[in-house]
């Protein structure tokens, strides 16, 4: 065989930010060469391989150096089949009767203020998909006063409702198996939505703050995005 | 120094033993560590339950809950040969949940199997054993009561041994997983129960063609795997190993079940009714 024919690995190289923020990039680049034979993309990074298959899992090739841009993952015309490369959460693996929260806290507290939402949408939302018995929250602060306040409020006296603060992987296991998501925007809880339910509600008022970002922007233009359906309320 | 407890999620008749254990020592614990593996030891594909049941029992359990949904692993054997290769699985399923979560060499382990429940008195002797311990990789069995085909049908003559407590430092440099059990270090307390094939026949038949000790029931069609299992609960015995056991069918057993499942079969019995 041939230099030439012999087949070229890139390796994903992962950033300093979460694990949502990692797997959309890591989706994007699959999705840039997924329609070229030749190359292979793997990695090899623990807090990733745990979501991946076999296939996609090693410390084969050379560093990435495309950009890699997260909106660009959701909008792209390209789709790839995700079940192909990551252990996805099946449809009987779903509880129709559990609404998953998810609020993030913590470091947005610092640098992203205008990030921590406030109760009234998380109410709001809830209030809206009334039918929903149980609500699951999942929040990396669960002392945060948003929390608490959300959890007091009356509609949540009316529920069965839990609150998970545990590891990122178990976490994550707990909101892609609720039926519908409402979230702080993250990218945590956007992977959720797409390894899940398949269905997540953001805040619009946070969409019009952020209107000069692609995604945001998209989403306020009622553009349609691939792998999960996104709404704002 | 954290203390996780953890255990297996393979069968929903295995849940009132998982509740059963983590009540009997929610607050001798940090962290519940629950496994669920999305493979069978034979390698075949299995049908996920999840953790909703279990939160339903368990109230708090949300607080300490570290749900790891065990993928297909890379060396996951999909067609195992023998009993070695099904073991090696099921090695894989006890073992590769470092890989998911962060745990560090002084943390301790308590380690069991879905239908195994030790008692919160062992629990606390052996932690204090742990932590008094100079050695770094402590680790100790102790003796359990077992039983067989009822919760009730206990094998007097045999005491089990399996479930065991730990210090991480035992296993996690190890570059493939281990079991978690069997410490070698055997103490001679009583640490609690173990329910083995104490579910419906139908589920048993299941389970015997998904074990890791699968080939030990190859040589009986299914329907004789049925046809003995009921010859040995109305005999009062378990067949299925060269030493036949006697079984004893205990009016009693609550003095020898662990506190928390005693409780939660009194719910259990009284919702039936």
């Amino acid at each position: 065989m041939s230099r030439k024919d012999k087949k070229k690995y890139i390796q994903y190289d992962y950033i300093r930010a979460g694990i949502g923020n990692n797997l959309l990039r890591f989706i994007d680049l699959l999705t840039i060469y997924s329609g070229n034979k030749n190359y292979k993309v793997f990695t090899n990074h623990f807090r990733l391989s745990r979501f991946c298959k076999p296939q996609i899992i090693g410390s084969k090739g050379i560093k990435n150096k495309k950009k890699l841009l997260l909106s660009e993952t959701l909008n792209k015309k390209m789709k790839i089949d995700l079940d192909s490369y990551f252990n996805l959460v099946s449809n009987n693996e779903i509880d129709k009767n559990i609404l998953g929260v998810h609020f993030r806290g913590t470091d947005f507290e610092r640098w992203k203020k205008h990030s921590i939402i406030s109760p009234n949408f998380f109410i709001k939302s809830i209030e809206k998909f009334n039918h929903y018995k149980k609500i699951y929250i999942v929040t990396d602060d669960s002392n945060h006063i948003n929390i608490k306040t959300l959890i007091n409020s009356e509609i949540l006296k009316k529920k069965y409702v839990l609150c998970f603060s545990n590891s990122e992987y178990s976490d994550f296991s707990i909101l892609s198996r609720t039926h519908k998501i409402v979230a702080s925007p993250s990218t945590f809880s956007l992977c959720a939505s797409i390894f899940g339910p398949k269905d997540i509600i953001y805040p619009r008022i946070y969409a019009n703050l952020e209107k000069n970002s692609p995604f945001w922007k998209g989403l306020l233009e009622g553009k349609s995005t691939s792998y999960t359906k996104v709404s704002l309320l | 120094m954290k203390i996780f407890l953890k255990s297996i999620l393979t069968s929903p008749k295995e849940i009132i033993y998982l509740a059963s254990q983590f009540l009997e020592i929610e607050d001798l614990i940090d962290k519940f560590i629950l496994i669920e593996p999305r493979f069978t030891h034979t390698g075949k594909e299995r049908e996920m339950i999840g953790v909703n049941r279990l939160l339903e029992i368990c109230p708090n359990l949300n607080q300490k809950l570290e749900y790891i949904p065990l993928p297909f692993l890379k060396n996951i054997i999909k067609n195992p040969k023998n009993e070695i290769e099904t073991h090696k699985n099921e090695r894989i399923t006890r073992g590769s949940f470092i890989d998911f979560i962060t745990i560090s060499p002084s943390d301790v382990v308590i380690s069991i199997d879905a239908d195994e429940v030790l008692y919160k008195s062992y629990v606390k002797r052996a932690l204090k054993r742990v932590r008094d311990s100079i050695n770094p990789f402590y680790g100790e069995t102790p003796i359990i009561n077992q039983f067989f085909y009822k919760d009730n049908y206990l094998a007097a003559n045999f005491h089990f041994r399996g479930p065991s407590i730990m210090r991480a430092s035992r296993n996690i440099f190890f570059p493939f997983p281990r079991d978690w059990r069997y410490s070698r270090n055997f103490v001679s307390d009583f640490g609690g129960c173990h329910f083995s094939w104490c579910t419906p026949l139908e589920d048993l038949i299941v389970k015997a063609n998904n074990s890791a000790h699968q080939k030990l029931f190859l040589k009986y069609s299914e329907n004789s795997v049925e046809k003995r299992i009921k010859k040995d609960i109305t005999e009062k015995k378990y067949s299925f190993r060269k030493d036949k056991l006697d079984l004893i069918s205990l009016k009693n057993p609550t003095k020898i079940w662990p506190n928390s499942y005693t409780k939660l079969k009194t719910i259990h019995t009284n919702k039936t009714k």
